[in-house]
């Protein structure tokens, strides 16, 4: 994991080269108006940074950017013109503060998803708006709480970087640490959980990922870029315009950030450049910069049209095609299961007691119960039985009206979802949930990511995983790249790796062959042996639970039919009728 | 009525009573009076722009951010009509109609390509859209301060003592007639039941055989009167420019969100109440200044409390 933590990519050094670039070649070949345009550039690269991973690593959509970077510059100025602190502290204040703020700003918006999410924080930005038109910066004078009077309003700077052209180098030095800042987070755990939340937050969350803190933690990074690229700008200009950090600025950097690219650091500067160096260049043509809107405005319905990665993605998979080669699939008759060290290893008692669920008029699930003692139990039904709402009672993503459910006397209702898979609890989607923006490790390494356990340790929980299900030489490939086998064989990897006490799999075969069943049948086969965990299969494959579960609970319509072992319950007439439908109805 | 809505009307009214006593207070009932019924004529404008939203997202599955944009560019034509002397009748008309023309250009030719992708990529390609026609509109009329004006400005009603104008009159009747209108329209006309049936379930009802296009074109074209009207009267009212009239598309999100973007009644309440509590805010000194703030406050507020009860959990598949 380590080597990869600074592992430089293709893309990456680019962009340290195209910094370096910009630091040393830049500030020389331009006059003071490109100066300062190129430093606003930087700065607002830097808060475009902070949308652009949200929403590309998180599916996040923040419209407040530019006025968390507004309160950013307001705490600069303030604190530069009332306290006459080092420019270091005052930046790292107002980034902080911001921080903070924008932590605050996430409260409500961890309660909403997709539009209401980005609506409520266009509200924000339009409140925040207002509160600076109102109040004024304290551009040393007036403004809100005034300023010292008898002080000549100074903007400090650092020392190191008195002069515009020096000042520019500083902001781009400080861009770049922001970018290699986020780049950071996203490869250490925060990254992994942002992955898993952006795919499911219901896969994230039984992959056992506290979504509100990994969500707060995201909008506390998007923060602080926004305070520093405010607090940067404030230092380039000694004075602030509310006209400046209006909501609609905020939409239109979030819009040109996917019009970049969101996902990389290309598509950041594309945004930023659009945003300030278009319009300076059509004033610097004597044309109306009013045009820039229009050009804004095709980009974007372009991007959003026909280009989900942005501008920045065109270029960089095209030159990232060349040259990439492509694993051959996996071959399903290769994977046998090997036996291990668990073997003797003692059973869990898992009571399922009255579990009751009601949606509005629609009773899910009545008073089911079953007290499972075998290795490996199966629960079936028709479609619509109440399968998959017995499954999300186990996750914790619906709490039963009545009843519950205790594993070796322990009530699972005591722990939240996330919480759940640190208790030993493993579950697989009817949808293969991994991870496109992760690697195969990755994706199986999320699990464990909270677990109490060194990184070695981990790493190598990871590889046994992985060597299980035959995916040992796939592991550095990306989510992206696998077929749906690969993607069923990952989620099992993901079930198994570290301590799982029970695991659930819900129609862990759907969409493969007869041939990828079987084998996936055999894998879940030496799951207890291997791992010593429960296993509770999920299904309407008749044949698999057969082949593989011991005993069966049977549901239909909400109402257990049969619970016993496998062989008996699936020869019962009852269950025969509400699987084949003959004359006599069951109840 | 269930218990949730007698709590959220007794919540209103409570909250609605105590926002209007504490600004009110020891104030002259005439100039109380005067800021409510000016507030209800602001409040009824991001009623009609969140109403014409709200009727467009139900029946398409997109949030139009350009509907501002599109009032904007018919409420600038009407301007510049006015200046060439054309019949006032005529270039009201044809304030509505380029609206209509902008809506429909976007619905029957942009939308369809998106038809498939989540409502927040819908929501931001109408922002290229608006920025498309802020940037035109903004390029052909210069900035410059103008105004428009319509003849009922100049005409008052007096009604319980106070002189109110026709123009203000005609918005709050409008937004309330629209939202009847509307309502009736929905619940007793074919394609008004067919717009129902895309707001429940848009690819079940593309199975049963409703006809998406044409009651898509429809939605697009009601949505562009309406900003359109929006446009028109905001220019007389508030401002004439581009740029502000595009962007009152936001406060007109906040009413919309009122209404959970789909129940037209609440959007109507939200609209005029947070006209109502902008303009009461100025008679407080203290809060003078902020008063703009009303609309997001109020939807945000209004937003937590529908979601309060909500944890992030999966009901069912996910």
């Amino acid at each position: 994991m380590n080597a990869q933590l600074f592992h430089v990519t293709r893309s990456g050094a680019t962009g340290l080269l195209f910094a370096t670039f910009a630091f040393f070649i830049v500030p020389l070949m331009v006059g003071s108006f490109w100066t300062s345009v190129f430093t606003s550039t930087a700065c607002f690269a830097l808060a475009a940074a902070g949308v652009a991973f949200m929403y590309a690593r998180l599916g996040m959509v923040s419209l407040t950017q530019v006025g968390l970077m507004g309160v950013g510059g307001w705490i600069m100025l303030r604190l530069n013109y009332a306290y006459g602190l080092p420019f270091e502290i005052n930046l790292v204040l107002a980034g902080l503060i911001t921080m903070i703020l924008g932590m605050i700003l996430a409260l409500p918006a961890l309660r909403l998803r997709g539009l209401y999410l980005a609506l409520v924080t266009l509200m924000a930005a339009g409140g925040l708006e207002i509160i600076f038109a109102t109040f004024q910066f304290p551009n040393g004078g007036g403004g809100f709480w005034g300023v010292e009077t008898g002080r000549t309003p100074f903007m400090e700077r650092p020392l190191i970087a008195i002069s515009d052209t020096a000042y520019l180098r500083y902001t781009i030095f400080v861009a770049t640490l922001g970018f290699l800042l986020i780049e950071l987070a996203r490869r250490l755990t925060p990254g992994r959980g942002w992955a898993m939340i952006r795919r499911s937050e219901a896969a994230a969350m039984s992959a056992g990922i506290n979504v509100t803190l990994y969500k707060t933690i995201a909008y506390a990074l998007a923060g602080l870029i926004g305070g520093l690229a405010g607090g940067l700008l404030a230092g380039s200009l000694g004075l602030l315009d509310s006209g400046t950090f209006k909501a609609s600025e905020s939409i239109l950097l979030f819009a040109l950030a996917v019009v970049g690219g969101a996902r990389y650091w290309l598509g950041v500067v594309i945004a930023a450049a659009l945003f300030r160096i278009v319009p300076a260049l059509l004033n610097n043509w004597g044309v109306d910069a009013d045009l820039s809107f229009i050009i804004f405005g095709a980009g974007l319905l372009h991007a959003v049209i026909t280009a989900p990665n942005g501008i920045a993605g065109q270029v960089l998979d095209g030159i990232a095609k060349r040259g990439a080669q492509k694993m051959p699939p996996l071959d399903p008759s290769l994977i046998t299961p090997q036996s291990s060290a668990h073997k003797s290893k003692a059973t869990l008692s898992i009571e399922v007691k009255d579990i009751t669920v009601q949606f509005g008029g629609v009773r899910a699930l009545d008073k089911i119960s079953a007290k499972m003692t075998q290795p490996i139990s199966g629960v079936i039904g028709p479609n619509g039985a109440g399968k998959t709402t017995l499954m999300n009672v186990f996750s914790g993503f619906i709490t039963p009206k009545s009843g519950n459910i205790t594993v070796d006397g322990f009530d699972l209702a005591t722990l939240s979802p996330h919480q759940r898979s640190k208790w030993g609890l493993r579950r697989s989607f009817q949808k293969e949930e991994i991870s496109e923006d992760l690697t195969v490790a990755e994706n199986v390494r999320v699990q464990i990511d909270t677990a109490e356990l060194g990184n070695a340790e981990k790493a190598e929980a990871v590889d046994r995983a992985l060597a299980y299900v035959g995916m040992t030489n796939k592991s550095d490939v990306s989510g992206a790249d696998l077929n749906t086998f690969e993607r069923r064989l990952t989620d099992i990897a993901k079930c198994i790796v570290g301590a799982p006490k029970l695991i659930i799999f819900d129609e862990p075969a759907g969409g493969l062959s007869v041939q990828e069943t079987q084998a996936l049948g055999d894998l879940i086969l030496g799951i207890h042996d291997h791992t010593g965990a429960h296993v509770l299969l999920i299904d309407h494959d008749v044949d698999l639970i057969a082949r593989i579960c011991t005993e069966t609970l049977v549901i239909d319509f909400g109402v257990p039919i049969a619970f016993g072992k496998s062989r008996d319950v699936l020869s019962d007439p009852k269950v025969k009728a509400s699987y084949l439908g003959t004359e006599e109805e069951t109840s | 009525m269930t218990r949730e809505t007698i709590l959220n009307i007794a919540l209103y009214v409570g909250a609605m009573t105590l926002i209007i006593l504490l600004l009110g207070w020891g104030k002259p009932s005439k100039v109380l009076g005067l800021f409510f019924v000016s507030g209800l004529a602001v409040g009824s404008l991001y009623a009609l722009g969140g109403i014409g939203l709200v009727v467009l997202y139900r029946a398409t599955g997109v949030l139009n951010f350009a509907n501002g944009a599109a009032g904007a560019a018919g409420a600038m034509t009407a301007w510049q009509l006015g200046q060439w002397a054309v019949w006032p009748p005529i270039a009201w008309l044809s304030c509505i109609l380029v609206a209509l023309f902008i809506s429909l250009a976007y619905g029957r030719f942009i939308a369809p390509l998106l038809a498939w992708r989540e409502p927040v990529v819908k929501a931001v390609a109408t922002l290229g859209f608006a920025l498309i026609i802020l940037g035109l509109v903004s390029f052909i009329w210069i900035d410059d301060p103008r105004s428009l004006t319509l003849p009922t400005d100049k005409i008052g009603v007096r009604i319980l003592g106070l002189r109110v104008t026709v123009t203000r009159l005609i918005v709050i009747v409008t937004s309330i007639a629209l939202v009847i209108g509307i309502w009736a329209y929905l619940k007793y006309t074919a394609v008004g039941l067919q717009m129902r049936s895309l707001a429940n379930d848009r690819d079940l009802s593309a199975l049963i055989g409703i006809p998406i296009l044409r009651v898509e074109t429809i939605a697009w074209a009601l949505s562009g009167v309406i900003a359109g009207f929006t446009g028109l009267m905001f220019g007389d009212l508030i401002r004439l420019e581009p740029t502000v009239i595009t962007f009152m598309v936001i406060p007109s999100i906040a009413a919309a969100i009122c209404g959970r973007l789909e129940h037209l009644l609440l959007v109507l309440i939200g609209g005029l109440s947070m006209g109502v509590i902008e303009s009461l805010l100025t008679l407080s000194p203290l809060l003078k200044g902020v008063r703009p703030v009303a609309p997001f406050a109020t939807a945000a507020l209004v937003l937590l409390w529908y979601q309060r009860s909500n944890r992030l959990t999966f009901g069912g598949g996910d």
